[in-house]
């Protein structure tokens, strides 16, 4: 009986405001609150009231049957805090339904671990710390930034108390084995979860495209794929942005009913069922070794870095900003890790724009070089405002 | 025209000399007119001293606003960081280009501009207008609004400070300038619409 692993991505950056070489020495607000509230105000209305109010109702037609984990970030639960409360609560209310897990999270969504072990483990440590005053569990699975992975980030998270970890099921490190198993990293130290990019994308990606073969995409089409699986895998893991529903989607694709109609679908099928992250890792053994000495990501073709450190722009400003890791006092701790959050990065990736397909998704950039000078122009400022005989601002 | 006591026919000379000494310069090609808007870059002059005092600014071309830039530079008390060079033929100019660093496109209006693809055939980063018609076609570069000197002297100052990011931006954008605006590619299509009609 395969196990169906729901799992979303729930995140959004805090955006730079526009920041010229004439602000450096001058204005230590970085973040640009309007623009930011902006876009939470609208994904609020179009993604997350919706969705969590049907995943609500879902889980109680099913009798708790329908079963769904999120990971959502500390600095969107920053934001909600702010701007929609009613949006933690609402998560509050699923967090009591023993159908929600919550998996471990970066708390700014950063690209820490691949630069500093201390600063990832504490940012790790701090998530975990709201996951449990916000809902009170225990997250027992992680999900690393952007699905990242690399042999070490085992041990890191092992150290943490984590049992697994979810990332992508990568061909080139697969190759004939099947992403619907649970593996174990080399050391055995972890368990496991590879994200099933092929029906992942479908609803993700190709729900909506006329082009695709299998378009339209019914729930009872993807449940009987999903079923084909029956005696030739143990999970079946799909991960995806939360915002699928309702903003990559649009409501007038039909993504909503979809989900409406999935669970009973499923459910239907005898040899289906849904499954907490933490269940499963406790229901399956590992079948095999998943390793990986270099980073894979669940990003493009590719599955690597190259969409945040794909160019010596992205390098330069990733290295400049960890170059000041130990000179950052308490005080100017919150800011430098958010500008750590792998957003600013990805805004200035230059690997689809030769093309103009920049992915302008929520990016408040004209093109990749904006978005660097904005940030290099930060990191001018926030090197000023570390040295010890500068007193150039208030503190903030 | 010889504003500053600089021969046209060693303004390369006198511009390496320039660079020599620690200077980096900052390029106008193009007809002194209202329409090419070389006054907004003279008016952003003052804000990239600002930040970069050894900075020199080449306006190479000829036009009816020369009367009136001489003055707005003196009025702005940068006349001695102003080098107008007049109209130079194509071995002098693209001399001019390989000594500069970077090529400011500031047009107010301008249907295409051949200007920022000399500049970048030959080695030189480019920031141009947004009513500059090449923009249209070109991702890999950076706009302004022509009236923004703030902006225009941001980035200005931007790229002469960032020495990594510069690189890569100007190898973006040739690439792309090269991939676009190509005369075989050009030459094909026209072939290929020939081709069409005659079917």
């Amino acid at each position: 009986m395969p196990s169906i692993v729901f799992y979303f991505k729930i995140h959004q950056p805090e955006r730079l405001k526009h920041y010229t070489v004439f602000d450096i020495g001058q204005d230590p607000n970085y973040f640009d609150d309007e623009r930011n509230k902006f876009y939470l105000d609208r994904i609020v209305s179009k993604c997350y009231i919706p969705t969590l109010n049907l995943i609500k109702d879902l889980i109680k037609e099913t009798n708790g049957r329908f079963k769904v984990n999120f990971g959502a970030t500390g600095i969107l639960f920053d934001q909600l805090k702010k701007w929609h409360p009613e949006v933690i609560s609402l998560f509050k209310q699923l967090s009591q339904t023993n159908s929600v897990e919550f998996i471990g999270e970066t708390y700014y969504h950063s690209l820490s671990c691949l630069m500093s072990e201390r600063d990832f483990k504490e940012q790790v440590i701090l998530h975990k710390n709201l996951i449990k005053k916000l809902f009170n569990q225990e997250p027992q699975v992680f999900s690393n930034t952007e699905l990242i992975y690399f042999d070490q980030i085992a041990d890191y998270i092992k150290d943490l108390g984590f049992k697994a970890i979810l990332t992508e099921g990568v061909d080139r490190i697969l190759e004939w084995r099947s992403p619907n198993f649970i593996y174990n990293d080399p050391k055995e130290k972890i368990k496991i979860l590879l994200r099933n990019y092929k029906l992942s994308d479908d609803m993700s990606f190709r729900f909506s495209a006329k082009w695709w073969s299998e378009w339209p995409l019914t729930a009872d089409k993807f449940a009987s794929w999903l079923e084909a699986y029956n005696g030739n895998g143990e999970v079946i893991n799909l991960f995806m942005d939360f915002e699928t529903f309702g903003e990559h989607q649009w409501p007038e694709t039909g993504i909503f009913d979809f989900l409406k109609n999935l669970p009973f679908e499923v459910l239907k099928r005898k040899d289906l069922e849904f499954s907490l992250a933490s269940e499963v890792i406790c229901k399956y053994p590992s079948r095999g070794i998943f390793s990986s000495f270099s980073p894979v990501t669940w990003a493009d073709t590719e599955r690597d870095l190259t969409a945040w450190l794909g160019n010596e722009m992205q390098k330069e400003c990733l290295e400049l900003l960890f170059s000041i890791e130990k000179q950052i006092p308490f005080y100017l701790k919150e800011t430098w890790r958010k500008l750590q959050t792998a957003d600013h990065f990805y805004y200035m990736c230059t690997k689809w724009f030769a093309d103009g397909d920049v992915h302008k998704y929520f990016n408040p950039y004209d093109n990749p070089y904006e978005a660097y000078l904005n940030f290099r122009n930060i990191i001018e400022d926030l090197k000023l405002r570390i040295k010890p005989n500068v007193k150039i601002y208030i503190r903030n | 025209m010889d504003l500053n006591g600089v021969n046209n026919f060693k303004i390369v000379d006198y511009l390496q000399n320039l660079k020599k000494n620690g200077f980096q310069i900052i390029l106008f090609v193009g007809r002194l007119t209202l329409q090419k808007g070389p006054d907004y870059l003279i008016r952003a002059i003052p804000l990239v001293k600002s930040k970069l005092p050894k900075t020199k600014f080449v306006f190479v071309g000829a036009g009816d606003m020369f009367p009136q830039l001489v003055s707005l530079a003196y009025q702005l008390k940068v006349s001695e960081d102003v080098i107008f060079t007049s109209f130079l033929r194509e071995e002098n100019l693209f001399g001019v280009y390989r000594s500069c660093d970077l090529l400011v496109v500031p047009s107010v209006a301008d249907p295409f501009g051949l200007v920022p693809l000399e500049g970048l055939n030959n080695d030189l980063p480019i920031i141009i207008s947004k009513t500059t018609g090449v923009g249209y076609y070109l991702n890999h570069i950076l706009k302004f609004d022509f009236w923004d000197i703030k902006e225009m002297a941001n980035k200005i100052i931007s790229i002469l400070k960032y020495e990594r990011m510069k690189k890569t931006y100007l190898l973006n954008s040739q690439k792309e300038a090269r991939e676009k605006f190509c005369w075989s590619k050009t030459a094909d299509q026209l072939i290929s619409i020939y081709k069409k009609c005659l079917q």
